[in-house]
């Protein structure tokens, strides 16, 4: 696949035209089985539980133990993030079990729950960057990096909008799918905590705040800046081709996890998150001429 | 029979409804578990086994056994907990 962002001429079309080459070319790229993100959160998930025993008998010291886990949970969710959007297999298909086997066990160093968080996360591609029903629009509309962290860290006490804003968009969506939701959580929130104390009663309770607790709250930070708060900025937009934008990162497109192109998941919500950037550079010059927020052609892709 | 199962039926609510206030209850106490049995673990263990300890007692000539400083600890931070807990903030 060419790096090169795509030049054909679109002067001249209509809406409808440019809307079936826009889909005829995001079609390309979807319904494939992608192996990288298949094998990214079996690697991602043993490597973290393989740290557990390993920092435990002091193979691995622990500070070092901490950084490999903060990117173990920081990698976490977008595998996750792919099954939400049945990306890997859609119902029915033959590999179903395998999109909702990473779906769940991909999240388990985030301890989050996978109904809650696709739940959610298909209300926020409905209704992104609406105050009232985008679930993540409380972390969206930061004015700076600082206040998106300091929005972040308000979400981690018992008692703020950040931390009820997913309960609150279950609340209201109201299904008995909702609810179980819910209530797996919870349960979710429990066992998570019964780890931790269980670590702390046998001594381990360091071992448990540098290997979980502590990186859950660092990869979230990270998750929060990157794939909420930059490609939504600055969060009130609203509409198809308005509520994402294109925007650089310093150290390329992996550092920020794909999220540089995550206009084109917006659009087309089941192109797997490797293919994204390809599908930027081809989807270009439609999405230019549909005057999206992307950036200049030689910062693009 | 039918007045058996109508009140088989009334304390099977009445028993789902005390079950849920109560986890409710134990959820929106969790600073107050989570300072006790995991924020006053973590600071016992700073001070046990890290040079914290040891900074302890050449500066202040601090001495206390692992279960003193365990019971310290956990008190701190189910104390930080219950303040969390009505407060509602941490920090």
């Amino acid at each position: 696949m060419s790096k090169a962002i795509a030049t054909y001429d679109v002067g001249g079309k209509s809406e409808a035209e440019l809307t079936k080459m826009e889909r005829e070319i995001a079609r390309k790229y979807m319904g494939k089985l992608s192996i990288p993100m298949v094998l990214w959160p079996i690697a991602n998930l043993t490597c973290w539980l393989a740290l557990w025993p390993l920092v435990f008998t002091g193979t691995v010291p622990l500070w070092a133990g901490f950084i490999i886990a903060t990117i173990n949970v920081t990698l976490s969710y977008l595998p996750s993030h792919e099954a939400q959007h049945d990306i890997y297999a859609r119902p029915g298909d033959k590999l179903r079990w395998l999109n909702e086997a990473i779906g769940h066990l991909s999240l388990i160093p985030l301890a989050y729950g996978y109904r809650a968080l696709r739940l959610t996360h298909l209300e926020h591609h409905k209704h992104t960057n609406k105050p009232e029903l985008d679930p993540d629009h409380i972390f969206n509309n930061g004015a700076s990096l600082w206040e998106t962290v300091k929005i972040t860290i308000s979400g981690y006490q018992p008692v703020s909008k950040g931390s009820q804003s997913y309960a609150a968009c279950l609340e209201r969506l109201g299904t008995p799918e909702a609810r179980r939701a819910f209530a797996e959580q919870i349960l979710i929130l429990l066992t998570h905590m019964g780890i931790l104390f269980a670590c702390a009663a046998n001594g381990y309770a360091l071992e448990a705040l540098l290997l979980w607790w502590l990186p859950m709250k660092l990869g979230v930070i990270y998750i929060r800046i990157y794939l909420s708060w930059l490609p939504h900025f600055p969060g009130h937009a609203t509409g198809r081709y308005k509520d994402t934008r294109g925007f650089s990162s310093w150290f390329g497109v992996w550092s920020s996890l794909g999220m540089t192109a995550h206009i084109v998941h917006h659009l087309h919500p089941r192109i797997p998150l490797d293919k994204t950037p390809a599908a930027l550079r081809e989807l270009y010059p439609i999405l230019e001429a549909r005057d999206c927020d992307l950036l200049e052609r030689q910062h693009a892709h | 029979m039918n007045v058996t199962l109508s009140f088989t039926t009334h304390g099977d609510e009445a028993s789902f409804y005390a079950m849920q206030r109560l986890i409710e209850q134990v959820l929106k106490m969790m600073p107050v578990w989570f300072g006790i049995g995991f924020l006053g673990p973590v600071l016992a263990e700073l001070y046990l086994r890290t040079p914290l300890g040891q900074a302890a007692y050449d500066n202040f000539g601090l001495v206390a056994n692992n279960s003193q400083v365990y019971m310290v600890c956990m008190a701190f931070g189910g104390l930080y907990g219950v303040f969390a807990w009505r407060i509602g903030r941490w920090v």
